[in-house]
């Protein structure tokens, strides 16, 4: 009994020791700029001439360029973020039945002499054309069953299945 | 000592006899409004199957197993899931093959897309609720049963 | 939608639930009618399986939008040749273990039959679901599904599988929450849980301490559902109490998809370049031939034939995992890259499955569970004594049958690499396993049966079992030795070039 007890002690305290490894990185709870709700940072180049391009509505080479050499899908226009100065965003054309034809993707930040890209979150569609799109005010229900309605089928096989489990091991007299 | 015992009785199972179908009631109420308030599918089903749990635990258990028979229950739950994967597979063979596996835009209920969006949420979020609740009875009564002993268990 | 075969791998998954449905409430009324739903629809899956690997050749990877959603917003299916591949050996085997069982259940489990079927049919569509995603948190919950139908159909039998599932139970269930949390922190740093675009995220933060973290936690919960050397405590109580198909099951698909998901996470969210930076694939090399050692030599002082057959499935794990760890560094076509590791994943379902089922005929026939009561049983069980031994033959690797092929591939690779250690324990492992197949194949053969004791009466001189549990024994067993050939005239070769192609292993061209 004693080798059980203290292989689990070691592995418990090893286990607290990568909790708090990570402590220092994580995002911190609840906020409001973290990557999983607002945007997340993909990289950063120089503005040149770019400003004057952003604000007409066209994508600079330079961002097309550095966007294709990491795989990410090409923007297809850009305009102002309403209600910020210096930031704009950037569409991506997706071929989704009835839905338009565009949706926001990317967003830059101008600060001082460098143009910082982001990236949005997915929900971030989610909170603001949710209701529009699937006709439920609660965003919830509106994650679960519509935008991410596969796994909610998974949850209920997963309620299925269990049910299904006590009748095979508990169940005695039965047809089943 | 025994009148006064059969006079709880009769308070307990009037008041749940009365409080029963309110219960259900409001079930139902949290299942269909999912879309709009608190609630959905997960929340119905068990607040449904609790009205069960109420009546099994006020009368007896052969009582309950009367009220719900265990091929109903076993139906109801297949059911359930049927409607959800059905709903999934309506939505291929209604639009010919243009539409995704759960894209409830393509089911023909009314003309507008999003108003068939939120049909479809409902009807889905109907079979979860009820698949929640049959589980849910079956669970109790194979954990309640008590039957007679049988030998060497 | 360009064409219909982009609709099938989400029917495949929809079929298996529906007839899930369809036997428990069909079972209700007629007992016997289950098990032709049950076939109709594994014959079913496995033509539709055969289709997509056909398309996936031709025309490349599906992509599958649920719900019509575009795939940050929503869940995407992704097909690649990886995953037609493992999608065919495991509808195979699955189609196998459910001929055997039609005759088996009744000495098993009689009366259970409806729910034991239901739930085999929702194992498999949950071993479907981890393989046809694109989507992590999809693959988490399909997990899920797959493995509480393991837990209740391990424990199917009563009193002391109930013990054994227990613990099955436990160890399990840590092993997918060190899954999720792996899954959590990778979506508090990026906001993303497509496969695709985690990888294409994680760039940047690859020195970020929570990635490594997220990392690590995949990798032990993986080793913990895949049986791997020091958390596979729960594999042989586990097998020693199953009923014979779902032990074949267990050990020849169940394990796998561990280590398809593990090299799918390690190859496709953190790409070649994060493995690169960190030794974890050398270390993996060293974890896997503690295992192969010990697991053959554990393997030999078992009685049971079962629990032997178990510790024999920890040391092949030890080969899959060897060989995953050698696929960074060996570039040689044939062996080079995945394709040893993949190459063995098929080969070790055909072979185990074959011995597990072999086993549960000795059992259905005779109740015979121990090495040492199998005397003269060569007499009385002429076919599938030779299935037996033909498939202890390619597990212990002997040319041209189908275990050579990978041994020679691994130990082609170590040698390209210069590393004779691990050329050295692949040898002394086919040694340890000819040690113990040997015992059982000498007490079959040359024993003879102790006077006057007669196991089923004396039907005559041969008791073979019924012809629905001797097929697919003969079928894998033959499959075996063709199969060899087949992968020694480099046939299915493309397939697995195009993963390392997809990856970035191997020779580049």
């Amino acid at each position: 009994m004693k080798g059980h007890k203290a292989i689990t002690l070691i592995l418990m305290i090893l286990l607290c020791g990568v909790l708090v490894y990570v402590a220092e990185d994580i995002p911190d709870f609840g906020d409001p700029k973290a990557p999983a709700i607002k945007y997340v940072k993909l990289f950063h180049l120089e503005a040149g001439a770019s400003e004057n391009a952003l604000n007409q509505g066209r994508i600079p080479e330079t961002i097309s360029i550095a966007l294709k050499e990491r795989k990410f899908p090409l923007p297809s226009r850009a305009e102002k973020t309403p209600g910020a100065e210096n930031d704009w965003d950037v569409f991506i054309p997706k071929e989704e039945a009835y839905y338009p034809k565009e949706e926001k993707f990317y967003r830059i930040k101008k600060e001082g002499e460098r143009l910082h890209l982001y990236r949005y979150a997915f929900v971030v569609r989610w909170i603001e054309k949710g209701f529009k799109e699937t006709g439920a005010p609660n965003m919830v229900t509106h994650g679960l069953a519509d935008y991410r309605g596969y796994d909610t089928l998974g949850e209920t096989v997963v309620i299925f299945t269990a049910g299904v489990s006590v009748i095979l091991l508990l169940r005695r007299r039965s047809r089943l | 000592m025994n009148s006064k015992k059969e006079e709880e009785n009769v308070v307990i199972e009037t008041a749940s006899r009365i409080m029963i179908p309110f219960i259900q009631l409001f079930a139902l109420y949290v299942i269909t409004h999912g879309a709009l308030g608190p609630g959905g599918g997960f929340q119905g089903g068990v607040v449904f199957a609790s009205s069960y749990f109420l009546y099994i635990v006020v009368f007896n258990i052969i009582e309950g197993k009367k009220r719900l028979p265990e091929s109903v229950y076993t139906t109801l739950s297949s059911t359930g899931l049927c409607i959800y994967a059905g709903v999934g597979l309506l939505s291929i063979i209604l639009s010919f093959g243009m539409a995704q596996y759960l894209n409830y835009g393509f089911i023909p209920f009314t003309s507008h897309f999003e108003k068939n969006r939120s049909l479809g949420i409902d009807l889905v979020e109907i079979g979860v609720g009820i698949t929640v609740m049959a589980v849910m009875v079956s669970i109790f009564f194979d954990l309640a049963g008590k039957e007679k002993k049988d030998k060497g268990e | 939608m360009t064409s219909f075969v982009e609709h099938l791998p989400i029917l495949i998954i929809a079929i298996s639930l529906f007839s899930a449905l369809t036997i428990l409430v069909v079972g209700w009324f007629n007992n016997r009618s289950c098990i032709f739903i049950f076939w109709l629809t594994l014959l079913a899956q496995f033509i539709m399986s055969l289709f997509i690997l056909n398309h996936v050749l031709a025309y490349g990877p599906i992509h599958y939008w649920l719900g019509g959603w575009k795939p940050p917003w929503g869940i995407e299916l992704v097909v690649d040749s990886l995953n037609a591949y493992i999608l065919i050996i495991l509808l195979f085997l699955s189609l196998a273990c459910a001929i055997y069982s039609k005759s088996n259940i009744e000495h098993e489990l009689p009366g259970k039959r409806v729910s034991f079927y239901t739930l085999f049919q929702l194992l498999i569509a949950g071993l479907c679901g981890v393989t046809l995603t694109g989507d992590i948190f999809n693959m988490f919950v399909f997990i899920e599904i797959f493995s509480i139908s393991a837990y209740a159909l391990i424990a199917a039998r009563g009193k002391i599988a109930l013990k054994a599932s227990f613990t099955y139970l436990i160890l399990g269930s840590i092993g997918t929450c060190f899954f999720l949390l792996g899954i959590g922190f990778l979506y508090s740093i990026t906001g993303s849980l497509n496969l695709h675009d985690l990888s294409i995220l994680l760039p940047p933060f690859y020195d970020n301490k929570v990635v490594k973290a997220a990392f690590v936690f995949f990798i032990v919960g993986l080793s913990i559902k895949m049986a791997l050397f020091p958390f596979h405590t729960w594999l042989p109580d586990a097998h020693a109490f199953a009923p014979a198909e779902i032990s074949a099951m267990l050990s020849g698909i169940m394990i796998e998809i561990s280590t398809y998901v593990f090299i799918r996470v390690s190859f496709s969210v953190f790409t070649l370049e994060f493995l690169k930076l960190l030794p974890v694939f050398d270390i993996l090399c060293w974890v896997a031939v503690a295992a192969i050692l010990m697991g053959s030599v554990m393997a030999i002082t078992q009685v049971n034939l079962k629990r032997m057959l178990a510790y024999s499935s920890v040391a092949n794990m030890g080969y899959i995992m060897l060989a995953v760890g050698l696929s960074l560094s060996a570039v040689e076509s044939p062996w080079g890259g995945l394709n040893p590791a993949l190459m063995h994943i098929a080969n070790h379902a055909l072979m185990k499955g074959c011995l597990f089922l072999a086993a549960g005929a000795f059992i259905y026939k005779a109740n015979l569970w121990n090495i040492t009561e199998f005397r003269g049983l060569a007499k009385k069980m002429p076919y599938t004594c030779a299935a037996f031994v033909i498939a202890a033959i390619s597990m212990i690797g002997i040319p041209p049958s189908v275990g050579f092929v990978s041994k020679l591939y691994i130990i082609m690779a170590s040698i390209e690499i210069k590393n004779y250690f691990f050329v050295a324990v692949l040898l002394i492992s086919s040694l340890l396993n000819l040690a113990y197949f040997w015992r059982v194949i000498e007490t079959m053969y040359m024993k003879h049966e102790e006077g006057g004791r007669s196991s089923h009466g004396s039907h005559g001189t041969s008791e073979e079992i019924p012809l629905g549990m001797l097929i697919p024994i003969l079928l894998l067993s033959s499959l075996c030795i063709v199969m060899g050939i087949v992968w020694l005239g480099k046939v299915p070769i493309p397939v697995l070039d195009q993963v390392n192609l997809m990856f970035g292993l191997g020779k580049v061209p």
